[in-house]
This record gives C-alpha cells, sequence and structure tokens, in this order.
C-alpha cells in the first residue's frame, strides 16, 4: 500500500516523576520516562495504570506530583495545556460516536475542527479513512457498522489532524486478526515521523509492533526495552503475571513475527 | 500522495455541521407546535370558531411571550446536541480536544440559536399576516425579533451546559432550567395603574431579560414597543452567547469536571451582571400612543357616535356595525336627539397619561369628543380602570343603550325580582321581563349572539308569547310599543292580544 501519510513532528513527551491517586489509592508511582518518536507499547494487567498513564499524557487528568512536557513545553499549566493538546490526538478505550451520522461525516467535522474549509476537511477525512482501511464505507452510517470499524472509525477521527503525538488506549480491542495486522501497519507506519503510545493487555500486538515496550505493574515502570529485552526477561517468571507468561511462552516457540505471511489462529492472539 | 477520489459532499451537511439533521428536523417539529397552536386560537387561523377581532397591539403583544414552549424545548435542543457532538466520550470534540474554539463551540451555538429564532418567526408570520390582512398594522418587526432571541438564548444555555456534563444526563438540569427560567418572569409583577391615568411608558424593565413577565397593563390600542428596548433585549443575547462561549472555552481549557467551577462563573457571573443593570435601570418595553386625533363615526340616524385609535379601524368597523344594529331598535325621538347623545370610546388608548387631560386626546380630539355633552361610554382593552370596568364587551353596550334611551324607571322594581315571579302580573313586570330579553336579542340580531337569551322566570301565557318571538319580531314589538314600555303600560293582556292579532292578520 502506498504511503500517505502526512508528514508530522517527531516529538518528545517528557513525564517525570508523575504520581497520581485515585482517592487513596496510588495507581501511577513516580513514573518517568521519555518518549520519542516511535511506536511505544504500554503493557500492563487490568488496573497497572496504563490507562491513567495515558490520560495524564493526554493532560486529560492532573498529576499529583511530577512534571509533564511534550516537545519541550511544560504542558500542565493552562497555556501549556493549550499548546500540549494542539500535539495530541487520544482515544479512550471506550467513546462514543456520532451515530446518526456517515462515517465520513464524523471523520470530515473532527478534521474540520481543527481548520480549513469544510471541502478540505472532507479531503483530510478521506485521507484517515484510507489510512484504517475505511474509506470504502465511508457513507455508511456509524449505528450500521461492526464493532472492529467502529474502532478504526474511532483511530481516523483522533488521527486526522495527524497530530507528533498519538495516545491509544487498547486501540486492537474488537478487531479482528486480519484488522490488527492492518492496524499494525497503520500505526507503526504513523509512527515513522510521529509518536505513537498504544496500551494494550496483548502481548502480541505490542512485540508485533511496537519499538518500545513498557510494562507498568502497580503503578511502577517495570520494564523498559525492545522485544527481544522482554524475551530475555521472561526467564524470570516470578516477575510476571500468567497473562506475561502465555506470551512469554507464545515468543519462544517462535509463532509471533512482524513480517509472517502465515497467520495462525490461537483463540484471539495470533 | 495517493489520489484519493472523493465523492461530492452534500452541501446541506456542510451547511449544517455540527447539528445533525434529523435531530434537528424534530426539535423544529417541537418548538413550531405551541406558537402555530396558539396562533391557531388566538387569531383564528384555520376558520374554528368566530372571527376574533384583531387588534395590531394584540400581536405585538403576543409576540413577546409565545415563545415560551418554544424556549423551553430549544434549551433542551441545545443540551442534546452538545451532549452528542460535545461528549467527554466522543473523540471528535470531547472538551480535552484540540481544535479551534471559535468552530467548537461558537458556530455550533451560533447555527442552533439561528435556528431556534428563525423557527420561532416562521411559526409567528400566519398570525402576522391574519393581523395584517384585517387590519392596517404593519410588519411587528420589533416585536418580532424581539420574541425570537429568547428560544435563541435558551439554546445557547442548553448548549453550555450540555457541554459542562458530556452526556445525556444534562437534559434533566437543563429542563429545570427551561422550567425554572420559565416560570421566574410569573412571580414578576408589576402593579397596575390604580387611577384613571396610566403612564406613557409602562411594563417591567426584567421583560428585558425573562421571558415572561406580568406587564401591569394589558395590549391597547395604539401601543409600541419601544425600539431601544429590542436592542436591550439583542444586547443581552449576545451577553448570554459570549459568557456561554467562554464558559466553554474555559472548561475545555481545563480538567473538565474539575473546572466547573471557573466555567459556571464564566457563565452566570456577565449574565446576571448585565441581566440586573437591565432589570432595575433598562428601558420600559411599552410606550402608550401619543395623544391622538381619534376617528369618530357617527351612526346614521341616531345621536350615537363611535370613536377609535386610528390604528384599530378594524375593530371600529365592528363596533359600528353592531352599534348600527342597536341602534335600529330605538327610533324615538330620544335616540336622535342631542340631549341623549352618546359617545362610545374604543379601548384604553383613550385613557389619559396626564392628570390635567380627562382623555388622552389632542385638544381637537377632545373638543370633537365632547361636543354636546354626551353620555361618553369608553370600552376597555385587556386591562380594566375604575372608568371602564363596566363596559368590557358589546354586551355592556347594548345594556347601556337600553339604560339610556329606555330608562323605564318604572320597571326598577320589577327588573330586580324578574327571577323571582313565575307570572307576569302588571306592566312593570312587562318591561322588566322585556328589558331583560333585549341586550341578548339586540345582540344576536348584530351577529354576535352566542345562541342564547336570558329572560325572567315567568312562564304564564304573556310571557311564553315573549319568550317565543323570533328576534325580528321581538324587535318589532318593541318599536311598536316603545313609549308606552317606557312608561310600563304594556299590560300582560295587550301582549296576549297583540299576538292574536298579528295572528289574525297572517
Amino acid at each position: 500500500m502506498e504511503d500517505c501519510v502526512v508528514s508530522g513532528e517527531d516529538m518528545d513527551v517528557k513525564a517525570c516523576h508523575i504520581t497520581y491517586r485515585y482517592g487513596q489509592k496510588k495507581v501511577l508511582d513516580d513514573v518517568s520516562y521519555t518518549f520519542g518518536g516511535g511506536l511505544y507499547g504500554l503493557l500492563g494487567v487490568n488496573g497497572a495504570g496504563k490507562t491513567t498513564l495515558l490520560k495524564l499524557l493526554a493532560t486529560i487528568i492532573q498529576p499529583e506530583s511530577g512534571s509533564l512536557s511534550i516537545d519541550g513545553d511544560e504542558a500542565l499549566s493552562r497555556q501549556g495545556r493549550k499548546r500540549a493538546r494542539t500535539h495530541i490526538g487520544y482515544l479512550p478505550q471506550c467513546f462514543d460516536l456520532l451515530e446518526a451520522s456517515t462515517v465520513l461525516h464524523n471523520v470530515q467535522y473532527a478534521a474540520w475542527l481543527h481548520g480549513g474549509s469544510w471541502r478540505d476537511a472532507g479531503r483530510r477525512a478521506y485521507e484517515a479513512l484510507e489510512l484504517v482501511g475505511l474509506r470504502e464505507r465511508a457513507q455508511s452510517l456509524v449505528k450500521g457498522l461492526s464493532g472492529g470499524m467502529r474502532q478504526r472509525l474511532g483511530i481516523a477521527c483522533a488521527m486526522v489532524p495527524f497530530p507528533g503525538v498519538l495516545l491509544l488506549d487498547e486501540p486492537s480491542v474488537g478487531l479482528d486478526p486480519l484488522q490488527r495486522i492492518r492496524l499494525r501497519e497503520v500505526l507503526h507506519g504513523y509512527a515513522r515521523d510521529n509518536t505513537v503510545i498504544l496500551s494494550t493487555h496483548l502481548v502480541d500486538d505490542v512485540v508485533a509492533m511496537a519499538d518500545h515496550i513498557l510494562v507498568l505493574d502497580r503503578g511502577s515502570l517495570i520494564f523498559d526495552g525492545d522485544a527481544d529485552d522482554l524475551a530475555a526477561m521472561g526467564e524470570n517468571a516470578e516477575e510476571m503475571t500468567t497473562i506475561w507468561e502465555s506470551g512469554y511462552r507464545r515468543l519462544l516457540a517462535g509463532r509471533i513475527s512482524e513480517d509472517a505471511e502465515d497467520v495462525e489462529m490461537y483463540g484471539d492472539c495470533l | 500522495m495517493m489520489c484519493i477520489q472523493q465523492r461530492p459532499q452534500r452541501l446541506g451537511i456542510g451547511i449544517l455541521a455540527p447539528l445533525a439533521g434529523p435531530s434537528t428536523v424534530i426539535f423544529v417539529l417541537f418548538m413550531v407546535t405551541y406558537p402555530l397552536l396558539m396562533s391557531l386560537r388566538n387569531y383564528g387561523l384555520g376558520g374554528f370558531g368566530p372571527d376574533p377581532v384583531l387588534r395590531e397591539s394584540a400581536l405585538l403583544v403576543d409576540l413577546t411571550w409565545m415563545h415560551l414552549g418554544t424556549s423551553c424545548i430549544a434549551i433542551l435542543y441545545g443540551t442534546w446536541l452538545a451532549a452528542k457532538t460535545a461528549s467527554s466520550r466522543c473523540p471528535i470534540n470531547a472538551w480535552w480536544s484540540s481544535g479551534r474554539m471559535m468552530r467548537r463551540f461558537v458556530t455550533p451555538m451560533g447555527k442552533g440559536a439561528i435556528i431556534c429564532a428563525g423557527t420561532y418567526g416562521v411559526a409567528m408570520l400566519p398570525a402576522i399576516t391574519r393581523t395584517q390582512y384585517a387590519t392596517t398594522a404593519a410588519f411587528p418587526w420589533g416585536s418580532w425579533i424581539f420574541g425570537m432571541t429568547m428560544p435563541a438564548i435558551m439554546f445557547v444555555i442548553g448548549y453550555a451546559i450540555g457541554v459542562f456534563i458530556g452526556n445525556q444526563w444534562a437534559l434533566v438540569p437543563s429542563l429545570v432550567v427551561a422550567l425554572l427560567y420559565a416560570a421566574s418572569g410569573f412571580f414578576v409583577r408589576t402593579s397596575m395603574p390604580a387611577s384613571n391615568v396610566y403612564p406613557r411608558y409602562w411594563g417591567s424593565r426584567w421583560t428585558g431579560v425573562l421571558p415572561v413577565v406580568d406587564s401591569g397593563m394589558g395590549f391597547e390600542p395604539g401601543l409600541r414597543l419601544d425600539p431601544w428596548f429590542v436592542v436591550t433585549r439583542c444586547v443581552f443575547l449576545m451577553v448570554v452567547l459570549c459568557s456561554c462561549a467562554v464558559g466553554c472555552m474555559v472548561f475545555a481549557g481545563g480538567y473538565g469536571w474539575k473546572t466547573w467551577k471557573a466555567a459556571s462563573a464564566s457563565v452566570i457571573t456577565p449574565i446576571v451582571i448585565v441581566g440586573l443593570i437591565i432589570g432595575y435601570m433598562g428601558p420600559r418595553p411599552w410606550m402608550r400612543s401619543e395623544p391622538f386625533m381619534p376617528m369618530c363615526k357617527q351612526v346614521k340616524g341616531v345621536a350615537l357616535t363611535v370613536c377609535s385609535h386610528p390604528d384599530d379601524t378594524a375593530v371600529h368597523d365592528k363596533y359600528t356595525r353592531a352599534l348600527t344594529s342597536f341602534a335600529s331598535w330605538f327610533p324615538s325621538e330620544w335616540a336622535l336627539s342631542r340631549q341623549h347623545a352618546i359617545t362610545v370610546l374604543l379601548g384604553n388608548s383613550f385613557t389619559s397619561s396626564d392628570p390635567n387631560r380627562p382623555y388622552n386626546l389632542t385638544e381637537a380630539g377632545s373638543r370633537m369628543v365632547t361636543a354636546g355633552r354626551p353620555s361618553v361610554i369608553q370600552m376597555h382593552t385587556d386591562t380594566v380602570s375604575a372608568a371602564t370596568i363596566n363596559f368590557s364587551d358589546i354586551r355592556d353596550l347594548s345594556m347601556a343603550l337600553i339604560d339610556i334611551w329606555l330608562p323605564a324607571e318604572c320597571a326598577t322594581e320589577a327588573r330586580r325580582h324578574v327571577f323571582d315571579h313565575d307570572q307576569l302580573m302588571n306592566g312593570a313586570d312587562v318591561t322588566a321581563f322585556i328589558l331583560t330579553q333585549m341586550p341578548d336579542r339586540m345582540d344576536n340580531l348584530a351577529g354576535l349572539g352566542h345562541g342564547y337569551t336570558l329572560t325572567g322566570s315567568a312562564r304564564d301565557e304573556a310571557a311564553r308569547i315573549l319568550m317565543t318571538m323570533n328576534d325580528e319580531q321581538f324587535r318589532k314589538f318593541v318599536i311598536d310599543h316603545e313609549a308606552a314600555l317606557g312608561a310600563c303600560q304594556v299590560s300582560p293582556d295587550d301582549v296576549i292580544g297583540n299576538a292574536a292579532q298579528s295572528d289574525g292578520g297572517t
């Protein structure tokens, strides 16, 4: 597929000593990391703090302590937030769309909000739909879409301003294996010139597409590396949960490859 | 870059965006319903019932308040729209999204406000057209624009509520706000003038910011809405639009619900401040007619003159026709005599605004009305004063004419007991029985009756004869025996004998 990704900026997202609580419970504990260009996968079991970290990076919630900067500018003050949000596209795990409108209208509206005429927004919308493989469904009503298509449409809406930082919370949910492969291609392509941070509990996806893998466990960053580093870490199985052990085994079995042409199904994993 | 073939966009979607087409249509239909139904009822649209007497001033007043139902739905529409397009769960325009603030908030607010205002404006066009057709009224631009502003205001407020709450639960507080706001105006009352002198400028200043306010006085011929009052309301609309837009921007720039205090203050503070300024210091809405030269016409053949404000030609014509019919019941020398001349003044526009003048007329007009020292009867329109309390409709006039031109003082006592006796005993009873029926029969012959005739309680043969006469026969009887009736000299036997003669003659 010919690339048509609009070149963006290689954005640094720097989180320093981020701490966050929900009531008395500490959800993120002194997390520090700098996200440069590329695709980052956030791994962790439910409750590890992935969504909270993404929300913090998206400036949706305010950390209890710590600092956040995007492209060198601090992002926690009012002006900082305003600046930062122009560089961020965020798709939450659960989201709504304009059900009574068409696929195109949803994305076109999202594009129009960022400037340009309605026609220009339509052009950008088509580009985004092409990226996520929904161009043929442009005139379909949203309420008639499958779960996977809705997911891709959500990604298109988040992506259509072509932000420098794209934050996706569980983007693979609801996608079938072929769609997940396509999604990996899209995000990989987008991450060449931008920063993409996605959270998931599916080890296969992260290993297949992420340049960098971060593992969160009970609010702390316990791992930072790539797929090979992750495989090496599997030798100390007691440091990982049951889910991680499963992914680790498949990784060792060599059944997961970024360039795999033959795909076998194992439940909802490849 | 791949060449992507685009399908042409439907232009309507672009113009309306982000307002959803189907939802907009449904809300518009609901918004149109209330003013259209009120127009049907108040302006005789569709021909239901007798034609109402249309006054330009009544339309001016109605335009300023018949938006009430429309406004309540407009706020729900705004909330519904915002809860969908600016939902906190929608990645397109959630509060945490980026994008141009004007496009995110001001554009949908502006478009929705225009739609809501336009819906009310269009819904009132049938009533306006009907009034213009029936009167000489000019297009009521001021009142029309004034009425349209409130649905726009309510839409904008509803949209802001929807942005703040971010889901469809926002409809609940939105509905509460709508009902409270609509009800608030009913608690602001202006005291009615106690005397027969009305202020030149009246009405509550709070009408500029509240949807419905008791004005203290109703419509009257020659009434006008102060243009500066319309300007004031338009300014208030802009204040609401700007403060709601700023509130949404403050909300979107913060951390969502945690920013609600600042966002709410951004919305509420300017609205309250400007609202208070307008409520306490703004212009009064209504301007009464300046002293005018009335339009007077004498009913042919009798000393009966009907006067109205120059704007009130439709009402003048109606009353002239009715009084011409009434006058045909009194072809006696009394009705022709200037000694018993009557001048009827139609409406509150004649009520003076100057304690030193008896009427709101120019010098020449006053001389014209009082020339020959007639008995002056002033009808009231909508608002009652001490001078007009007894004269609200045409039936009151028919009774007044009877009292002046056929006083029959000899029957005064009998008239007090007309519902007590089951038999007509003497001429006074006969006169009282006839005078009790006359107003309704006069109205019936003038084409203004309700289809029933009030009679006394007597049911003997003479009473039965009088009751079974049709209106024409009854009038002929009164005309033929007017002098005798006035002296209570028509006995029950005379009634029976007259009936026998008539039967024998036919």
